[in-house]
């Protein structure tokens, strides 16, 4: 049992987040911390290589990026990307799927592919010592993979069933319904992972295509963090990459999303919840915005760590929840604002009318000048574990090649933050936390919710956690 | 001036072995002071990042609990943040964030520990929030009523809403009959609802003795300097009596104990237990091989059966934790929608077998110790990590000296002693199943709903 939330029990979907918020969050003043330098090298075929040295351990990081997420999938075959993605070790023109298995495992190799809205990232973590067979491997997996009949129709129905398992657990699938509801057919309101329907339309032939068109070097970043030396490693990366060829596929395009004006909610039945799980929130910002720092600062105070206003409210002074927090999840376009707690059945109420006044109180009392430097300093003292490790550093530096953020740019961004004003806030405040205009979604128990949800929105939309889709 | 004896851990011994880290051995030299009132601080100096991590381990956890009291180690954790003599309540957590450090604990069945991050500028202060709150320790009873909220609020997140944790709770219950481990950290329901204010005084009088924790540092600190200041604020603290010693002794089970729980839910969990010795006792590392050979990794012999080959499982994962006492090693199946659990239950039993009738080769256990100890390498390399490894060496592995020991423990483990093990612990009369079967009719039970949600 832990004490606080943020750094245990957030549901994977929240956690991906708050790391990304995490990320550009963490701060620097003056002489404090910078991210460190690293290189950035073409290769001939187009594959972007970049390479940080870290010498304290005999460990090595490789995160092997694309610049195609599930924004890529067709409508209505969401989780192809990630289907393709879960399905590059499942064979090689080498390899069988059991061979890659075990050959991962020897190396004790830890192994992991993703795919969320803006990319997809392939990521292996290994001891200097088997850098030659890691290497091997990532590249056979990313360059080889035959995609066996067999192999794509396990893994799909697998998916399908890890899916309605998540169901089970209100926490883990809360963000996919809100995201779905803010962003309703918008790319960014679709499931990465696909839902129950959309994967059981996906062959083989739509797996073997779309890897055709998106994994290719033009397309794809590949980071390496660790104890190596810098030239031997681009001669070594360029042995096992460098014939891979291919075009970069036209960039998706995605219309901005449009913000929610007025009030929505949407109710799901989970008839078992002895707690209500809800989330409110509404368009936010994308990786590059110029008020990323001051959105920081500002969130910090608001709903960003333990002492929030928010999490002071609805725990601190209340006991209504074990956790409340907000964060801005930035992404390529605007991703969203996210409001998030949950209460018993019987607090839903209240719970959900402080965290409304939270936000009034937001916008008519803003934060003092003392409040801001407090942000200040913790932002910047959280900085420098966050980016500690070999695997935190290679997907640091993939996340920002995929944003279009140097590291200059980025450094500048912190010092920048540290400079936040109080105008500054106010500003930020009218800007980005509207508290009139909200999505709301909410999962718990109907037949004891059901009147209280309506007091939010003039409709409320309602679902069962057991319907196919989010 | 005083003088510390510097004990150096040098994991160079390691070197000869096939994961031998040489530059790993540099990096793990701790220094170690033990105060007058008891205290043991250890400390690691590693300036790769200008931050520290300090933690502070209590050998106090649920197994120090009895009946009325389930989940108290736990609420009190909550109430170490709620206010002290110097910093009152909420003052610990606004004084650490403005100073750019955050916070966190935890509690286990056998410890609580205490977690702090902050830049390496801020040490002065942290010990005076920590000795503020270990020596003067204030209990507001309002605050104690919200806290007690937040808690339950918290069983709900980890317990009642979450089957895993449901089931867990229940198959613990049931293969624990008179130890301590046989009530969840959180602890009852009903003991949520109904402790009072003595019982936490009386616990923090019981508990929280220095002489009863252990302070580890690792970041950027210079030891002497974090010796003076553990004199300066944390050596005044009297020292009293430890919680007594835990008499009761787990008896053997005699025969398999079958549970299920019914709930609303799309897909059954299947949880098994068998009783192992603790940490300190015969084959923690052989079970940790075990572990590695059945469920680390898509490779390992149930994930490759249950969930690839027969397509019985949405995932299976075994657990086998360090603990003071004996305790569980535990297999989670959830098996594919419409597979009975049964028969899944059946698959894993028949993995589990042929480890009793056959010898793994070598190359498969050299994978399973290539696995375990790359991943014990993973566990050093940040200083948060770090201090949690270190401290729970000192404390559930009674010396933090064996840490250098650790692939030696691995490599050392023979495919005979694998095989013995199987066959010891994996019997059916050592075997607790709880089964969740999912229930579609949720409405039709509202008479077992718990007290608090009918009034």
């Amino acid at each position: 049992m832990t004490r606080n939330l943020l750094t245990r029990i957030l549901p994977a979907a929240v956690l991906i987040a708050l790391s990304t918020a995490a990320f550009a969050q963490t701060a620097a003043p003056a002489q404090a911390f910078q991210l460190p330098a690293f290189q950035r090298v073409k290769l001939p075929n187009g594959l972007t290589l970049l390479l940080l040295e870290k010498h304290e351990l005999p460990l090595v990081s490789v995160e092997l990026a694309l610049r195609s997420g599930s924004v890529t999938d067709p409508q209505g075959k969401e989780g192809l990307a990630s289907m393709t993605a879960a399905l590059l070790r499942k064979g090689t023109t080498s390899r069988s799927s059991e061979q890659v298995s075990s050959d991962l495992d020897f190396i004790g190799m830890q192994y992991n592919a993703q795919v969320d809205q803006d990319g997809a990232h392939v990521s292996g973590d290994f001891l200097k010592k088997d850098l030659d067979s890691a290497l091997a491997l990532m590249g056979d997996v990313v360059l080889h993979p035959t995609f066996p009949e067999e192999e794509v129709k396990k893994k799909i129905a697998q998916q399908q069933d890890s899916i309605r398992a998540a169901k089970d657990e209100a926490n883990r699938v809360l963000q996919l319904y809100f995201m779905k509801f803010l962003y309703s057919d918008h790319p960014y309101g679709r499931p990465a992972n696909g839902d129950e329907r959309s994967l059981g339309t996906i062959s083989r032939d739509d797996i073997a295509g779309y890897y055709r068109q998106h994994y290719t070097p033009a397309n794809a970043i590949v980071a390496v963090a660790g104890d190596f030396d810098s030239a031997a490693m681009q001669s070594k990366i360029t042995q096992v990459f460098g014939s891979w060829n291919g075009k970069a596929p036209a960039a998706a395009t995605l219309p901005a999303p449009k913000p929610v004006s007025g009030k929505r909610v949407l109710l799901v039945d989970k008839p078992d919840a002895t707690q209500t799980y809800f989330m409110l929130g509404n368009i936010g910002i994308n990786h590059t915005n110029p008020d990323r720092g001051y959105i920081d600062v500002v969130n910090t105070l608001f709903g960003g760590r333990f002492t929030s206003l928010f999490n002071t409210e609805l725990r601190i002074k209340s006991g209504y929840s074990y956790g409340a927090f907000s964060f801005f999840n930035e992404m390529k376009i605007p991703g969203p604002f996210i409001m998030y707690s949950f209460t018993k059945n019987a607090t839903t109420e209240p719970a959900i009318d402080k965290t409304l006044e939270v936000l009034a109180r937001l916008h008519k009392d803003g934060f003092t000048a003392d409040e801001l430097t407090s942000a200040k300093k913790y932002i910047n003292g959280s900085l420098p574990p966050t980016f500690e490790t070999t695997p935190q550093l290679a997907h640091t530096m993939t996340t920002l090649e995929l944003s279009g953020i140097t590291r200059e740019q980025f450094n500048q961004n912190l010092v920048k933050l540290q400079g936040t004003t109080e105008a500054d806030s106010r500003r930020i405040i009218n800007t980005y936390f509207p508290s009139q205009d909200y999505a709301m979604v909410l999962i718990g128990k109907a037949s004891e919710i059901q009147k209280i949800a309506a007091k939010y929105a003039p409709n409320v939309a309602t679902k069962k956690i057991s319907d196919p889709g989010f | 001036m005083k003088i510390y004896r510097p004990h150096r851990l040098l994991l160079a011994l390691a070197a000869a072995l096939a994961f031998a880290l040489p530059l790993a051995a540099q990096n793990i030299n701790i220094q170690e002071h033990t105060l007058k009132n008891g205290m043991k601080v250890l400390v690691q100096e590693d300036p790769s990042i200008p931050n520290v991590a300090l933690y502070t381990f209590f050998r106090v956890g649920s197994r120090n609990e009895h009946e009325g009291i389930t989940g108290l180690s736990h609420f009190f954790e909550h109430m170490m943040f709620n206010g002290a003599k110097k910093y009152g309540p909420g003052q610990f957590d606004k004084t650490m964030e403005a100073a750019g450090g955050s916070n966190n604990a935890y509690t286990s069945n056998d410890l609580t520990v205490y977690q702090d991050w902050f830049p390496n500028s801020q040490l002065e202060l942290i010990f005076e929030l920590e000795s503020d709150r270990v020596q003067n320790l204030a209990f507001d009873p309002k605050i104690v009523e919200s806290e007690r909220q937040v808690v339950y609020s918290e069983r709900r997140l980890s317990v009642d809403n979450d089957n895993f944790g449901l089931l867990d709770e229940q198959l613990e219950a049931t293969a624990i009959m008179a130890h301590p481990y046989h009530w969840s950290v959180i602890g009852w329901p009903s003991d949520i609802e109904k402790w009072t204010l003595d019982d936490l005084k009386t616990y923090f009088a019981k508990g929280y003795s220095p002489s009863n924790a252990t302070m580890v540092v690792v970041g950027d600190v210079k030891a002497d300097k974090l010796f003076q200041l553990a004199e300066k604020y944390m050596e005044p603290i009297p020292a009293h009596d430890p919680p007594p010693p835990v008499r009761t002794v787990e008896p053997k089970q005699l025969g398999e104990r079958r549970i299920s729980v019914h709930k609303f839910a799309q897909l059954p969990i299947i949880e098994i237990g068998y009783h192992v010795p603790q940490a300190q006792g015969p084959d923690y590392y052989t079970l940790e091989l075990l572990q590695a050979l059945l469920t680390t990794g898509e490779s390992s012999r149930l994930y490759r059966s249950l969930v690839d080959q027969q397509q019985l499982a949405v995932q299976v994962q075994s657990g086998h934790e360090a603990t003071i006492d004996p305790y569980l090693f535990t297999f989670t199946v959830q098996p594919r929608q419409g597979v009975a659990p049964e028969k899944a239950e059946q698959a894993l039993y028949a993995e589990v077998d042929k480890l009793k009738t056959a010898a793994v080769d070598d190359h498969e256990l050299q994978k399973a110790k290539n696995q375990v100890i790359s991943s014990y390498y993973r566990s050093l390399r940040s200083i948060n990590r770090r201090a949690n490894v270190i401290g729970r060496y000192q404390v559930l592995f009674g010396d933090y000296h064996k840490l250098a020991n650790v692939e030696q423990e691995f490599n050392k483990v023979t495919a005979a002693d694998i095989q013995r093990a199987a066959k010891e612990y994996f019997d059916v009369n050592n075997r607790t199943v709880a089964t969740l079967i999912p229930d579609t009719a949720p409405e039709a039970k509202d008479a077992d709903k718990p007290a608090e949600e009918k009034q």
